[in-house]
């Protein structure tokens, strides 16, 4: 499968400042070095704890947010700098979904008005009539009906206002969508008709996401691969299968043991991180999880662990593996 | 959500329709009054200073004109004052609120550093100066007003949208695409109406006290009837004391624009923010 | 903490610039001829020929506004035209009278208004409440010569109680003084106290209304803090952030409440100072009423700022942005 989008590299870096005049001296490292490839046709899941970096990595491929270094290649060009009209146009192929429902709608605008208007902006439709046709033709696809279009936010539910959204950010016929945490706001119940929802429009319209969550059952049910996130970089990286069977990373082990799982069977033993997540001003030297990881080493205080790909496809960055042990 | 219900809220809010009442009267008055009386000129050698009677129901002023004549004139120029004043201002403000809030950083700092200084100066010695200089005329007052209301209406306007930029679904239009003065004057500023919407009331008010107060002191314009004018001749010509009428009617005109408005502006706030406990 | 006062003076100094500036720009740059501002019919053409060197008539703009700066450093404000002296000599015994009265109903209306503020809010909705908030509407709803006529009419003129204006009378006694100025004090403070309390009381009881629901308070009510000491304690001392605020930016109208006050019971200050230069269109006097009031107002702005910085410890311990 060819790669769609490219990352090589990635920072993304706040300042703080600490008043009027004093200039930054500290830095929040959301971002710091992220490499991954997203693959044509995929859905690639992002999982971590709040601070891990997973909504700053997709804000920052939408442009949400400017990259502080590194790389950004979509279909081989890099796009991380890109002005003006130019970018305009990356707005028509990458696209995202928001987490809370109530929020993401402007509460001003009838549906139909919110979906028409990037289509009139990037000049797809041409003519109200147009417009409009293309507006029922959108929501019928996410499950609506096409007289919704004259109805404001307010009149909907939460699932609905989300599939709303959804037919929004498909308005343009982007080819890759950024869900970031989309169904985590949703009622339990309302969640599975969502991801199924995602799972036929994939077919349907030959989509590739990045999906970002921090729920475990919703990764298991949506992906072909999945990446961890700890602190700004990427500490896992594998096809579904392998990552739930293999387990390599400690932290990803604890993630796993600590997500509720309805079943009848003998619970395994849940593995309870120490301390809380260190502050992403000051990350730990050496390997940033060796704080709380059961399993440190010395090594692990000093050396900061590469990314190594350790069998066909799983990448880990622990030195539990490779570094010729 | 409830903004829809806005209408239906606000019809509850007791104070708020009184006030809408009393505009309503007001428009009817300074709309369709001087299509059915005359404009009150000249002089008329009956009946100067007389008292409420059956041929002149408040009273007639020093010239012998009628008093009803120059009050319902009177408002249309009131009327023309406050909506001079709030175009003048909401043209100024709004704009230069949205882009401050918009913009956060340097820019938006610089514009509110400039919102800040405006606020402080204090504007009724400098508008005396610009009418004495100037001449006295409506239109130049009510530029003056709108000038020097502009300041509060921006700081509002940047408040609202500071708090809107960083909602979700304006972050969503753009990623988008849509383009930031869209974005600004389409998205925020469908949002952020309600707050500044009272402080036109506000501004509406104010005006026509600051043009009475300024014709009180001699500033207004003489070919123009405004109620604050009344005051001013009857106070120049030393009636007040035995012409009652000449005083407390237009006073009463006044206020009763003024509370009106400001009722008006009440019931805004307190249908956008109710504050039960 | 310093830094933030640091800053309030900076602000400060640009708006008195900006407000000079702004003058200095009205009487020049305004349609008509603008020596006529400074110069007029019964001045000796000697005269005018020093006054306009002085003022630098015949120079270019900017070389004015130099001249003009230079002069305001020095208290230099020109002549006034109608009584051929210095305009600051005429104006400081004018604004000592008007600081006397705005600061007095300063001063009583903030020590009837936030108790009121207080007292409505933690009773809200009681009848008393009701009372008070038709009364706030009302009272910023007047038009002061109406509320200062009435007074007159009914305190000086027909219950005699009162002096009809001034502020004060002549060949009085040394150790009658102070309570001849009280007494010609007493209706145009209470004229201005009525149409500011409203504006105070309106402000104390919203921004106590906001402060009472916060949860700091629920939580000191639920330790058994009892219910005056959350008020006043707890909660007044935040409440009171919005209102010095908001009064910072009340006394630009405290001042055109004072000019129209003045006028109507001719106490002699810088307010009918004003109404009596543009009666007799005397532009120098006008122009350095302007500035000085300008001054006033921004220095007592800057003092409110300070109050505030006082009394929030957000802005003591420099923590956070604070605008």
């Amino acid at each position: 499968m060819t790669a769609l989008l490219e990352i090589r590299g990635l920072k993304k870096y706040y300042g703080l400042k600490k008043g009027l005049f004093q200039k930054e001296s500290r830095y929040v490292h959301a971002l710091d070095g992220i490499d991954v490839d997203l693959l044509e046709g995929e859905t690639l899941s992002v999982v971590g704890e709040s601070g891990s970096g997973k909504s700053t990595l997709g804000r920052t491929i939408v442009r949400l947010e400017e990259p502080s270094g590194g790389e950004i290649r979509y279909q081989g060009r890099d796009v991380s700098s890109l002005r003006g009209a130019a970018a305009q146009a990356l707005r028509q192929h990458i696209q995202m979904v928001f987490q809370d429902p109530y929020a993401s709608l402007n509460p001003r605008l009838t549906v139909g008005h919110a979906l028409a208007e990037p289509m009139l902006v990037h000049r797809k439709v041409a003519g109200r009539k147009a417009a409009r046709e293309a507006v029922g033709e959108l929501l019928g696809r996410v499950g609506l009906r096409p007289e919704m279009a004259s109805s404001y936010p307010f009149a909907f539910s939460g699932g609905q206002r989300q599939r709303i959204g959804i037919a929004r950010a498909l308005s343009l016929k982007p080819k890759i969508l950024i869900c970031d945490e989309a169904v985590s706001a949703l009622d339990v119940s309302v969640q599975s008709q969502i991801l199924n929802l995602f799972n036929q429009l994939k077919k349907e319209l030959d989509l590739t996401y990045l999906f970002i969550t921090h729920d475990l059952s919703v990764v298991r049910y949506v992906s072909d691969r999945v990446m961890v996130m700890y602190l700004g970089q990427v500490v896992e990286l594998a096809p579904r299968d392998a990552f739930f069977a293999r387990r390599l990373h400690p932290y990803t082990r604890a993630l796993i043991s600590a997500a509720p799982a309805a079943s009848t069977a003998p619970r395994e033993a849940r593995i309870i991180l120490q301390g809380e997540i260190p502050d992403a001003i000051d990350p730990p030297s050496g390997c940033r999880f060796h704080t709380r990881c059961p399993n440190v080493m010395d090594a692990c205080r000093h050396e900061e662990p590469q990314l190594r790909e350790i069998e066909p496809g799983h990448h880990v960055r622990c030195h539990l593996y490779g570094n010729g042990r | 959500m409830r903004d829809i219900g806005f209408v239906e809220s606000f019809s509850k809010h007791r104070l708020g329709m009184i006030g809408l009442t009393g505009i309503v009267i007001i428009v009817a008055l300074g709309v369709f009054g001087p299509m059915v009386v005359a404009y009150p000129v000249g002089y008329n050698e009956a009946m100067p200073l007389a008292a409420p009677a059956r041929e002149h129901w408040l009273g007639t002023d020093g010239l012998g004109l009628n008093l009803i004549d120059e009050i319902i004139w009177g408002a249309r120029t009131s009327l023309f004052i406050s909506l001079t004043a709030v175009a003048v201002a909401t043209c100024i403000g709004v704009p230069l609120g949205l882009v401050s809030g918009y913009f956060r950083g340097r820019i938006g700092g610089l514009i509110d550093s400039v919102i800040e200084i405006a606020m402080t100066i204090p504007t009724l010695p400098l508008m005396i100066l610009i009418s004495a200089i100037s001449g006295p005329s409506v239109g130049t007052v009510a530029v003056v007003i709108g000038v020097f209301s502009w300041p509060t209406l921006a700081r509002i306007v940047r408040n609202s949208t500071l708090k809107l930029a960083s909602l979700p679904y304006i972050e969503a239009a753009i990623v988008l695409g849509i383009p930031r003065r869209t974005i600004m004057f389409k998205h925020i500023l469908l949002n952020a109406v309600g707050p500044a919407l009272v402080d036109l009331t506000i501004i509406m008010a104010t005006a026509v006290l600051t043009e009475a107060g300024l014709s009180y002191l001699g500033l207004g314009d003489p070919n123009a009837w405004s109620w604050g004018s009344i005051l001013q001749n009857a106070f120049r010509a030393g009636h007040q004391f035995h012409a009652w009428w000449l005083i407390v009617f237009p006073s009463l005109a006044i206020m009763f624009f003024v509370v009106s408005f400001n009722l008006l502006g009440l019931g805004i706030n307190e249908t956008l923010n109710p504050k039960r406990d | 903490m310093f830094r933030y006062i640091g800053l309030r003076i900076v602000k400060g100094g640009l708006t008195f610039l900006a407000a000079v500036t702004v003058t200095f720009l009205i009487v020049r740059l305004m349609p008509g001829d603008p020596t006529t501002a400074f110069l007029s019919d019964s001045m000796t053409a000697q005269d005018v020929q020093a006054l306009s060197a002085a003022l630098g008539l015949d120079k270019s703009l900017p070389e004015q506004y130099a001249l003009f700066l230079r002069n305001l450093v020095h208290f230099e404000l020109g002549q006034s035209f109608f009584l051929k002296q210095a305009v600051s000599a005429i104006i400081a015994p004018r604004l000592a009278w008007t600081l006397l009265l705005i600061g007095t109903s300063l001063f009583i209306t903030l020590l009837i208004g936030i108790p009121l503020g207080v007292y409505t809010a933690r009773h809200k909705g009681k009848w008393i409440d009701q009372i008070v908030s038709t009364m706030i509407v009302l009272g910023i709803s007047i038009f002061i010569p109406l509320l200062a006529f009435v007074f007159v009419y009914v305190f000086s003129l027909e219950l005699g109680l009162t002096p009809v204006g001034g502020a004060f009378t002549p060949d009085v006694e040394d150790s009658e003084r102070i309570g001849d100025v009280v007494r010609h004090m007493l209706l145009p403070t209470a004229t201005l106290v009525v149409v500011n309390l409203a504006q105070i009381v309106l402000y104390t009881r919203n921004s106590m209304l906001d402060v009472l629901k916060e949860d700091y308070i629920r939580t000191a009510r639920a330790k058994g803090v009892n219910d005056r000491s959350v008020t006043w304690g707890h909660a007044l001392r935040n409440a009171m952030i919005p209102t010095v605020t908001v009064t910072g930016l009340m006394l630009g109208r405290m001042v055109a409440g004072a000019v129209l006050t003045e006028t109507v019971f001719s106490w002699p200050g810088v307010g009918s100072m004003i109404y009596e230069a543009v009666q007799k269109q005397d532009f120098p006097l006008l122009q350095g009423a302007f500035i000085v009031l300008a001054f006033s107002v921004i220095l007592m702005t800057l003092v409110t700022d300070l109050v505030v910085a006082w009394l929030d410890p957000r802005i003591k311990l420099d923590a956070g942005i604070i605008r």
